[in-house]
Parts: C-alpha cells; structure tokens; sequence
C-alpha cells in the first residue's frame, strides 16, 4: 500500500501540477495513516478525517445540489458510508478522492431536485436607494453563475466543480468520478463551452 | 499552430494541467493570435466568475452529527452475534470494493490512458505532437 502511496502523483505533466503534488503528497501520507487507523476502528482517527474534509466535502456537494440543507445531509451519508466501507479502501488513490468518490455517486443516484437558493437576476427586486450599488451587482452575478451552473449535465458540473472548486488534478477528478481522464477532459472542455454559452444573456444585460 | 487545436487545449492550460513544453508552444501561438488570446481571456473571466460562487459554512454540528451516527452503528454492530457481525461486514466490503474494483478497473484505464494520453488526441483530432512534428518539419 505504501508502494502505491509512494507512486501517487508522480505522474505530472505541468508545473502547476508539480507544485500540487509536493504540497499534496505528505498530506495523503497522514491521511492514508488516519484511514488505516480508522479501518482498525479508531473512531478518533475517523473523526479526525471528517474535520479535515467536511468543509471542502460540503462545498463541493453545495456547488452540485445548490441547496445547503441537502449538502449537509448528503455530506453526512457520504462519511457515514466512508465509515462502513473503509475496509474497501485500499490507498490506489487518496483518501480525499475515495470520499469524493463515495459523494459524487450519492449525489447522481439521489438526482436531487435543485432548489434555487436564489432569485433570476431579472426578477431581483430593484436596489433600495440606501443599498450598496456593488452589492447588488454582485448578487446579481452570483445568481447568473448558481443558474448557468446549476444547467449544466450533472456529469460536466461535477467534473468542472471538481478541478475548479477542489482543486482535484484530471487525474483525481477522474478517480472520483470513476471515469478515465480522457472522459474528464471532454468533460470539461464542454462544461467550460456551455457556461460561456449560459452566461451570454447575462453577459448581454450587463450582468457579468 | 492551428488555431483549433489551441482552442481545445486551452482549458487544460487555464486548469494547469499542460506540460511546460507544450505550454510554451502555447504561449508562443497566444502571444501572436489576437482571437486565441481573446478566448483565453474569457476562459479566465469565466473562471474569475465562477469564484464568486462561494460555498456557505457548514453546519456546526455536521462532525458531530457524523460521529454520532457512526458510534451508534459501532455500538449497534458490537451488540450482534458473531456470525451476523461477519456477514454484515462481507456484505459492506463487497459492496464498497464492487465499487472500488469498477474504480480500480477504471484506475487501471487511467494509468494506461494515462500513459499516452493526449489532451488533443481526443474525438479523432490529431495529437498534438503528430501536428506539431508535421506542421514544423519534425521540430519542436
């Protein structure tokens, strides 16, 4: 396991990518302990894990569903289950990309219905005369992204809030996706194009 | 270059997934192609956009909860019989590691894909080593 470990992340190709993997590298060795120690039963260790990714689990399941209350109960399962099939963990990959792994298979097959957490911007109601011009644009921004997001393919959403949000290489993002990085390419490169077509008519009113 | 070719590369350079020799190729292209450079600028606006979207806080209790679910089902598990403690954890393992080996099948897709992967070479386009070779004589 430890062989693997050691080989996890060396194949890199840009400097970026070899800055990730210097940085990322100790921290899955850590992880990887933790999770050994947790798959023995040590409840702390296990604790631990979840302190470490809850945030970064909750937001990315956040950016998926756009709903807080269903990120945090997915979140919750998606621990839960990582608890469970610990002993299905056998280090190929970080600890971090399993969970996601665990999260992305439960957010598909829920297919949440996604609840707008905000309004269109055209329906924004006009600013009072005491609010913060930039604020309000800022909003109405926000919004435009959360509904060019929230109408794109489930599959190409997860890939883009996977590289661009948690920051996952091609290489893990396809791990946790449990697709080759070929896929996640195309993925991606079809996320990037739709957005940019979703956000025209924002982009014609001004809005971004 | 073609402009094409950069086209379809261009969101594995903004992700900082490129190989510095390619990128440098990229770079070279971008630095004397107005249209290119514009469409990497968009690329980075939509990302700047994108960082906006800023995830809210979770829960405070969200840990807690989490742990409290996985004790009591340690506590549920401890207080079953021997046999049935054995078959649960079969039943688990298999389903997780059913997950994990379409994964690791996957993963071994990955190492070989991996190998030769070429972000160009991907829906029948050329790679761009082949185009490059090519288009510059065998240079790089």
């Amino acid at each position: 396991m430890m062989g693997a470990i050691a080989g996890f992340g060396a194949r890199s190709f840009s400097r970026a990518g070899r800055e990730r993997v210097v940085t990322e590298r100790p921290e899955a060795d850590a992880e990887l302990a933790l999770a050994r120690s947790a798959m023995d039963g040590d409840l702390a260790a296990f604790e631990e894990l979840v302190r470490r990714h809850q945030r970064g689990l909750f937001g990315y399941l956040y950016r998926m569903c756009g709903n807080p209350a269903d990120a945090e109960e997915m979140a919750q399962q998606a621990f839960v289950k990582a608890w469970g099939g610990l002993r299905g963990f056998r280090g190929d990959s970080s600890f971090k990309t399993w969970l996601y792994r665990i999260a992305t298979n439960l957010c598909i097959n829920r297919a949440t219905r996604r609840k707008p957490t905000c309004e269109l911007p055209e329906t924004l109601p006009a600013p009072e005369s005491s609010e913060p011009a930039e604020s309000y644009a800022r909003e109405r921004r926000i919004a435009a992204v959360r509904e060019a997001l929230d109408r794109l393919p489930a599959d190409q959403r997860a890939a883009l809030v996977l590289v661009e949000y948690q920051d996952l290489s091609y290489r893990d993002a396809a791990a946790a996706l449990g697709r080759s990085v070929r896929a996640v390419d195309s993925l991606l490169f079809r996320a990037r194009q739709n957005l940019r077509r979703l956000l025209g008519p924002a982009r014609e009113k001004g809005i971004v | 270059m073609k402009c094409k070719e950069v086209r379809r590369i261009l969101p594995v350079l903004v992700a900082g997934e490129l190989d510095d020799a390619r990128a440098e190729r990229l770079a070279r292209h971008l630095a004397g192609c107005p249209d290119c450079s514009a469409a990497r600028s968009g690329l980075e606006a939509d990302r700047a956009l994108l960082h906006e979207l800023a995830a809210p806080e979770p829960g405070p209790w969200l840990a807690a909860r989490v742990m409290a679910e996985v004790r009591a089902g340690a506590a549920r598990a401890s207080r079953r019989p021997a046999w049935v403690r054995a078959t649960v954890t079969a039943a688990v393992t298999l389903f997780v590691a059913g997950g994990v080996w379409a994964g690791a099948a996957v993963g071994a897709d990955l190492a070989d894909q991996e190998a030769g992967y070429d972000p160009l070479a991907v829906n029948g386009e050329p790679a761009l080593t082949e185009y490059v070779e090519v288009s510059l004589g065998g240079g790089r």
